[in-house]
């Protein structure tokens, strides 16, 4: 039990640091872009970090391997449901980047959905824990 | 609780939700964030945003949201306590009869008919974004959309909650930016206090409104909120969702409306230059508020008809009626929100009293009148559970009370939906009280609930 409970663990770790680097080098794109691009982008990479944090204290708060599991799939949730911004919004006309930024945002928030997708089956295989939590 | 029931009609439409489907308070928090308020409050505050100047609708929406926590954070309290659905804890304060006729009237028609308009506003706004092909006609538009907004309703309860998840923090997070955009590109705070209301119209009537739009949400809280893991999740993620995202979110439909002059928030995103992303964004989120209406309609037909016709069923029927009536608002009115206004009216002046009915059943009738002080023994449910098949109390107050807000609340200048929770609520009492003081017959004939729990 304990050897699984650290292996969810460590799956948290690396999903969530693969997540929280996607949404800098997003930020990083928006270089050189307007200002509204760069507060768009910034305000989802704080989104982003602010869930990983969360998440990351949750699951190193508990030795419990359930509530390890409903920590990541919450967290989860939540990087996914932000990672769509940067699929929908970067086109948009108003905050004026170019295609290519906008294309490597959308492939980012691909990216991450995909790392997400994982994450989710992968804890529910591990811990048990409803997607639907 | 009685003995085990059996669930027969599927998400537990008429029994009790078992300790292994409870579900987390943020998961009930997102669940109210994403699929009730979402992008429908959006809407609405378009929809009032003609009615007043800046501040009167400030105070208007603050005033409606607090009504709204208070409302539906007790009756997601009933629902936390006794783990049923809405029409079966109606059981009580209208009896068996009643709560069929009541609970169709709230959620059977009143969620069906919130369906109906979303799968319109669907329609306009594809319509709206995309002009000029077949498919974006705003009555094709409404056909297709509403087929599509039945699929994770007729999949069920963990469907609707994933689909939540993936949107609802993703809609907030963007609808500040939105509003933000518009603040950046129509002037601001000095344009929004420079605004003349084109059809102003009393506070009361705009508070009537704000409640209104959200009233069968409201009565309806403990749909959800019977699935926290404790009794009191779902009604603190309701009264929080309320006051931190209700409030914004009509607040940001209205600042949208008055800085950009667009006759509906579509317009209004496409005037900002938000584009297809606005499209985009817009699709998602109406698609994840509607099926929820679907779900909640479906449980309140499975206690009033029971029988062979699942809660699938009842999706399946409520969809395609919803959808060939959204089809036919939509040939009619086009992409007038007046239509939406008036409709926000006629639920605040029906549904609120029925959750003030049920509040004071449960809340002081039941613990201070009858001595059940206990929240967990109020209510029994199970196969055997005797109801009366109609409890006069409850349905004569709830009709009185729909009267005076519908006939005497304007003409005397009081606020309808204020006056119909507070007579709603006093009227049960009194009523009832007398009736269980004097020994007078106030719950008639005997209803013995099946296996089923039908």
């Amino acid at each position: 039990m304990s050897e699984k409970t650290e292996s969810v663990k460590g799956l948290a770790w690396r999903t969530n640091a693969v997540v929280a680097v996607l949404s800098i080098i997003a930020l990083a794109t928006a270089m050189g872009s307007t200002l509204k691009a760069q507060l768009l982008l910034a305000s989802i990479m704080i989104c982003i970090i602010l869930t990983v944090i969360i998440t990351t204290i949750r699951v190193t708060a508990t030795d419990n391997l359930a509530l390890r599991g409903k920590a990541i799939i919450q967290g989860t949730w939540f990087y996914m449901s932000f990672s769509l911004s940067y699929i929908i919004m970067p086109g948009s006309p108003y905050f004026e980047m170019s295609i290519s930024s906008a294309v490597i945002n959308a492939l980012i928030g691909i990216v991450t959905l995909i790392v997400g997708a994982y994450s989710l089956l992968k804890t529910r295989k591990e811990t048990g824990v409803m997607i639907s939590i | 609780m009685g003995e085990e029931s059996k669930d027969q009609y599927g998400d537990y439409a008429i029994v009790e939700v078992p300790m292994k489907e409870r579900r987390s308070s943020l998961a009930m928090f997102i669940e109210y964030t994403s699929v009730v308020t979402c992008v429908a409050a959006i809407w609405a505050g378009g929809a009032i945003a003609s009615a007043g100047d800046a501040l009167t609708l400030i105070t208007a929406v603050i005033i409606g949201s607090v009504i709204l926590a208070i409302l539906g954070g007790l009756t997601g309290l009933i629902g936390g306590h006794t783990r049923m659905a809405t029409y079966n804890i109606m059981r009580y304060p209208f009896g068996r009869i009643g709560s069929s006729i009541v609970g169709t009237i709230c959620s059977g028609i009143g969620a069906m008919a919130w369906f109906t308009f979303q799968t319109w506003l669907f329609g306009v706004l594809i319509s709206s974004m995309l002009p000029g092909y077949w498919f974006t006609d705003i009555v094709a538009a409404t056909i297709w959309s509403g087929i599509l907004m039945m699929l994770t309703a007729l999949y069920g309860i963990a469907a609707i909650i994933v689909l939540s998840y993936l949107v609802g923090p993703m809609f907030l997070l963007l609808s500040f930016i939105g509003a933000a955009a518009s603040f950046e590109a129509f002037g601001g705070v000095p344009a929004l206090l420079a605004y003349k209301p084109p059809s102003p119209l009393p506070i009361g009537s705009i508070i009537t409104t704000v409640v209104g739009f959200y009233a069968v949400g409201s009565v309806i809280v403990g749909d959800l909120g019977r699935y926290g893991f404790k009794p009191r999740d779902g009604a603190v993620a309701w009264a929080t969702h309320i006051m931190l995202f209700n409030t914004s979110l009509v607040l940001i439909g209205v600042f949208s409306i008055i800085l950009t002059g667009s006759e509906n928030i579509a317009a209004a995103m496409l005037k900002i230059g938000m584009g297809f992303s606005a499209l985009v964004f817009f699709a998602l989120t109406q698609f994840d508020t509607n099926d929820n209406n679907l779900w909640s309609s479906s449980l309140a037909w499975v206690n009033a008809v029971g029988g062979r016709l699942s809660r699938r069923h009842w999706v399946a029927i409520m969809g395609i009626v919803g959808t060939i009536w959204a089809a036919t608002v939509s040939a009619g009115y086009g992409a007038s929100l007046a239509v939406l206004f008036k409709f926000g009216e006629i639920l605040g002046k029906l549904i609120p009293q029925m959750g003030a009915i049920m509040i004071a059943d449960f809340f002081v009738f039941r613990p201070y009148v009858l001595g059940l002080k206990d929240p967990a023994k109020r209510y029994r449910f199970g196969p055997g559970t005797k109801y009366s098949v109609a409890n006069i109390a409850g349905i004569l107050s709830w009709i009185i009370t729909s009267l005076l807000t519908i006939f005497v609340a304007e003409p005397l200048g009081i606020t309808p939906v204020a006056l119909g929770l507070v007579s709603g609520f006093l009227l049960y009492l009194i009523i009832a009280t007398a009736c269980h003081k004097s020994g007078i017959k106030y719950e008639v004939g005997e209803w013995v609930e099946r296996p089923t729990g039908f």
